[in-house]
């Protein structure tokens, strides 16, 4: 009895001993008052937030530091040099109290914000140089819908359709190719979902693509979803790139027989590129296609409505290719040009260069015209029109009045760039940006009246470790002003008992089917 | 010896028998799957993998699947746990010893066992662990409720734990449920409490089939999508692991059955457990997956994986049947090992067919051909196809990050070394990879061979996939040479494209001296098959060659008209013919056309 009261003492002694330790060995939450200024700086932050211009309703930006110390300190100040914010930390990682975060940049609008980082190594205490958040009155929109997928797609495996939210960090998933799967053996696996697009007017009009045995246009206007057919007619393949009418119930859209080429020695490693494309439009309410430009000696792709609705901007090369002359795909570069849309007549006009980037002997891809119709936003590279694995691809502005086009320095790296989104205020700018080479990740930059971007910052996140943790490219990403209500379980349901809706065909058939490979000859 | 002994014996015997199928017969799979799964301590894995059906279950499975890194270790973690299993089942059901405790933990080791392909394909690695999980869940399940609970109130609140665990445990807090309902039933408590065993289960399985089957999947994945089961497309772990849970069943029953003539039985033959193992064992070794082309292939890219050139070399001599995956090591050993790539056919070759049933032997080792032939690009896209294809694993994780430190992509190589830093074993590797980073000649040093394949890579940018010839592919570069023309065409002859060889040959390799035999021989093979003597007069080949192909080919056409098996004195007859080799697996081959 005795022996086991003094076992009992013993384990609380070395309790308390363990508490105490624990106690003296971890960051006390007061700043330290004596320190030594680090002069250089540098403290490395993971996600880089140092010195950015950030929306008054952005989600904490949690970050992880990069440098070795045996204890952290983080202090936001407001530009009178009060602390709003202490947090200490012996595991490098800070994530910021949503609540107190939200108060901080709501009294602080039109304000900059000063961050001091502290550490201690070895008994002494270290300050870096402090780095400033900029809190502007723009508000930025609040979601961010994009794809998740491997990298290198020669195969299909898991995609999904995610949602971000800015204000909060949080994410979750609209659909789920996974849940698609019809059968359990491996033949019939799962299906590629891609390209979530959005009509810009708030009114929660949408569309994917579900690719595969259950494939169609998912279409979701005026609150009714349902299946849309856009192979109709002569086209060779059904809608690849979309882009909704501001307003309108139209949506333009690019069908491109696409290869991917799996490169020897590239940093690229992957190079798609097209066979053959045209500009279509369908028209929701008559649920019919029609012919933008069909041209068959050259290949438009990526269409983008300007917002006043009155032009469809694209992408157009005099290069084609095929199986014979496929190995001269440098050679294919897009100009960028635009044509009119008579909304009375449902007509067309003829197509107009706004900028001849193979004068310059470059291609341009993926254009995006600010809510404000003064600038085209787009990607530059040395060919092609599938940007996103060139290294040299960089974001380029056009000023429409100017006609004048400038590189975004302050966004460009030597990886590829590529774009996503203009917020509907036009203020804000999502990039994505293939950090090593391989991996895309998402970047916010303000773009303020002036017309200049500024330096970009990551998407922010609930855990600052997920973009380093997730092994999958941020793919199509667009801004949202409206939380997206549909589940992977409510797309499955659709998936399963929606029928079809073929769509109608108008206009002359130029290309006819060989009957044979199905594929196609030119008249 | 009394029963206790015997008991006793019995399960140390268990022990040592599971530890030897697994940890030696088995060394190999267990060495892949330690290599196939993948674990990380970061919130993003968590939240995927537990968000998915028995998603904890499966987390603690794959932490615990860690041990099969190292193979011997594994075993022997996965024999004691079963040999508890044993016990524990022997205390709660079978306290006459009759031999029947030892069926669950033998289900056990027999799914482990039939594991063969499906490790390669989209087949959850956890899965072995999270049967014995929830099997140990069961039995102490039933311990908790036969020891404490039984007719108490708490039996209630058991149930509805049980039922709240559902989506943790899958179909064992189901079969936990299920098994104290039959100790109920035949305890002839017909009360309230079996009604609630029994209805609620079952409205729960009803309701959760309506909605799995109406919002998640199709109807055909319901009765797989609450089981951390293998999938039904692997059909013997399937249904070994059914038995495991029927055996479980019947558990209870067994407790209460009295068959006088096995009790007579038992007494009589107190040995019979033992006898009963032994047998079991024969079981286990018959129905588990032991073909020998794939364990070898096993070992073969172990061997390869620890740069062991010359084991390869000399195990691919002993292997009678080659396929394809065992030829691309034994040249990629010989490439490493010093030896001319010619020596490729310089084996004894039988006659019977060479290539695998199983397709999925790709999987396995066109990464590492790639790799080994220089085209690190290609051998990085088959990695990441794998990857995206066949789910997350350790194996893909570390060749991507070797194939990018040697490309010298080293910000990809940092950020998967990030990753292999976040798992608990491949945590000295990471280290050892990150001093590689912007530091090539160390990586040479410690791995000369890699010098070999860098300097063997093509400089120009040139998509892989667009040539329909090889050779083609191979001059579009500037530093290709004749050496690399000939594995170009030995590449050919390997998978047995004799026309698509002979036309590079006599196209592109300058210097035909030393392919001149393989050659030769095919193309009077290909003479012979399509009356077409081209290639004969091109290459000028030799009356006799022709005269000894087509005996052999005579002859071994004969053997085939008589269906006979036994071709070993032909290839005595023909050692060092190269014919032997094309004709083999080629089924649409005819009679000689004179």
């Amino acid at each position: 009895m005795k022996r086991r009261i003094h076992t009992q003492r013993l384990y609380k002694t070395i309790g308390w001993f363990l508490l105490n330790l624990s106690v003296m060995v971890s960051c006390t939450s007061s700043l330290p008052k004596q320190y030594v200024d680090v002069q250089e700086d540098t403290l490395k932050i993971y996600p880089d937030y140092k010195n950015i211009i950030i929306p008054q309703n952005i989600a904490p930006l949690n970050f992880v530091v990069d440098n070795q110390a045996d204890c952290w300190w983080v202090c936001v100040k407001s530009s009178e040099g009060n602390a709003l914010l202490t947090m200490s930390d012996d595991d490098r990682k800070f994530c910021f109290s949503k609540k107190e975060w939200n108060k901080i940049m709501s009294e602080n609008v039109s304000k900059t914000l000063w961050v001091d980082v502290y550490m201690k190594k070895k008994n002494t205490c270290y300050k870096y140089p402090s780095f400033k958040w900029t809190v502007v009155a723009d508000s930025i929109d609040p979601y961010v819908t994009c794809r998740l997928i491997e990298p290198l797609y020669n195969a299909v495996g898991r995609i999904t359709l995610s949602q971000f939210n800015l204000e909060n960090g949080t994410y979750k998933d609209l659909a789920d190719n996974k849940r698609f799967i019809d059968d359990v053996s491996r033949e019939d696996g799962p299906k590629c979902v891609n390209c979530h697009t959005k009509q810009r007017n708030g009114s929660g009009n949408a569309l994917f693509f579900c690719r595969g045995k259950v494939g169609g246009m998912v279409l979701t206007y005026n609150g009714k979803t349902q299946f849309v057919d856009t192979k109709v007619g002569d086209l060779r393949v059904s809608a690849v790139f979309s882009a909704w009418h501001p307003t309108k119930p139209y949506i333009a859209f690019s069908n491109n027989k696409v290869m991917q080429l799996f490169m020897s020695k590239a940093d690229s490693k992957i190079e798609p590129l097209d066979f053959y494309s045209d500009l279509l439009m369908y028209d929701i309410e008559r649920n019919e296609v029609s012919y933008i430009l069909q041209t068959p000696h050259q290949m438009e792709m990526n269409p983008y409505w300007s917002a006043d609705g009155k032009y469809v901007y694209y992408c157009s090369s005099d290069s084609l290719l095929n199986n014979q002359n496929v190995l001269l795909y440098k050679n294919m570069k897009y100009d960028l040009m635009r044509v009119a849309f008579q909304e009375d007549s449902l007509t067309w006009g003829k197509p107009e260069m706004v900028y001849h980037a193979t004068a310059e002997g470059k291609s341009v891809s993926k254009p995006k015209i600010s809510p404000d119709n003064r600038y085209v936003l787009f990607t530059l590279s040395d060919f092609g029109g599938y940007h996103y694995s060139h290294p040299d691809a960089d974001l380029y502005i056009y000023d429409l009045e100017k006609k004048q086009a400038l590189p975004l320095d302050s966004i460009n790296t030597e990886r590829a760039e590529g774009i996503g989104d203009w917020s509907n205020t036009g203020r804000w700018i999502l990039v994505s940006s293939r950090v090593d080479g391989t991996y895309t990740r998402l970047f916010l930059s303000y773009f303020d009246n002036e017309g200049i971007a500024h330096k970009r910052f990551q998407l922010p996140h609930e855990d600052p470790l997920f973009d380093r943790d997730m092994m999958k490219n941020y793919n199509a990403p667009e801004f949202g002003t409206n939380d997206v209500k549909m589940t992977p379980i409510e797309l499955n349901e659709l998936v399963d008992k929606a029928e079809v809706l073929k769509a109608n065909y108008r206009g002359e058939m130029i290309y006819q089917s060989d009957g044979v490979s199905g594929a196609s000859v030119i008249k | 010896m009394n029963k206790k002994i015997i008991s006793r014996l019995s399960k140390v015997i268990f022990f040592i028998g599971v530890v030897l199928f697994l940890g030696i017969y088995n060394y190999d799979f267990l060495y892949q799957v330690g290599w196939k799964n993948y674990f990380l301590f970061n919130s993003f894995f968590t939240q995927q993998t537990i968000s998915q059906s028995c998603g904890v279950l499966l987390y603690i499975a794959r932490f615990l699947s860690l041990l099969f890194h190292y193979p011997l270790i594994g075993a022997i973690s996965v024999a004691a746990v079963l040999t508890g299993m044993v016990a524990l089942h022997e205390y709660l059901f079978d306290k006459r010893k009759s031999g029947f405790s030892f069926l669950p933990s033998i289900l056990l080791t027999i799914v482990i066992g039939c594991g063969g392909w499906a490790i390669y394909a989209r087949f959850e690695i956890g899965t072995f662990f999270a049967l014995i999980l929830g099997t140990i869940w069961c039995l102490i399940s039933y311990l908790l409720y036969d020891k404490f609970l039984k007719g108490k109130n708490m039996a209630y609140v058991m149930l509805i734990v049980q039922l709240v665990l559902l989506p943790v445990l899958g179909v064992f807090s189901m079969l936990s449920i299920v098994m104290i309902a039959v100790e109920e039933y035949l305890e002839k408590k017909k009360g309230l409490l079996l009604l609630c065993y029994l209805l609620l289960p079952l409205g729960v399985a009803v309701g959760e089939i309506y909605v799995v089957s109406h919002f998640f999947y199709g109807e055909s994945f319901v009765y797989a999508l609450r089981m951390p089961l293998p999938d039904p497309y692997f059909t013997r772990m399937f249904v070994c692991s059914l038995c495991l849970l029927c055996c479980l069943i019947v558990s209870p029953l067994i407790k209460k059955i009295e068959i006088p003539v096995l009790d007579t039985f038992y007494r009589k033959f107190p040995f019979h457990s033992l006898v009963l193992l032994l047998c079991s064992f024969v079981l286990i070794y018959f129905v588990s997956f032991h073909e020998t082309n794939y364990r070898s292939l096993m070992k073969l890219s172990r061997l390869c994986d620890e740069m062991k050139w010359r084991e390869i070399v000399e195990q691919c001599k002993d292997i009678a049947h080659p396929t394809k995956g065992i030829n691309a090591y034994r040249v990629i050993a010989q490439g490493n090992f010093g030896k001319e790539c010619e020596k490729l056919f310089d084996v004894n070759m039988p006659l019977s067919p060479c290539s695998s049933p199983y397709k999925i032997e790709e999987i396995v080792y066109e990464a590492d051909l790639t790799f080994y032939a220089s085209f690190l690009a290609a051998s990085y896209h088959q990695n990441m196809d794998n990857w995206v294809i066949y789910g997350e694993s350790f194996r893909y994780l570390k060749n991507m990050t070797f194939i990018s430190l040697l490309r010298g992509d080293d910000e990809l190589a940092a950020r998967y070394i990030y990753l292999m830093k976040q798992t608990s074993f491949l945590d000295d590797l990471a280290d050892e990879y990150a001093t590689y980073l912007n530091n090539k000649e160390l990586l040479y040093k410690k791995y000369p061979i890699c010098k070999k394949i860098k300097g063997n890579e093509v400089l120009q940018d040139v998509p892989q996939n667009v040539f329909a010839n090889l050779a083609e592919y191979y001059l579009a570069y500037n530093r290709f040479n004749n050496d690399n023309l000939k594995r170009c065409v030995l590449a050919k002859l390997f998978v047995k494209d004799i026309k698509g060889a002979l036309n590079d040959y006599l196209t592109y390799v300058k210097d035909k001296k030393d392919l001149y035999q393989y050659m030769s021989e095919a193309a009077v093979l290909y003479a012979t098959q399509t009356n077409d003597d081209t290639y004969v007069k091109a290459l000028q080949v030799n009356g006799n060659v022709v005269n000894k192909v087509v005996s052999c080919l005579r002859e071994y056409y004969l053997l085939q008209q008589n269906k006979q098996t036994d071709t070993s004195e032909l290839c005595r007859k023909y050692k060092g013919s190269y014919v032997l080799f094309y004709i083999m697996d080629t089924h649409k081959f005819q009679s000689i056309k004179e």
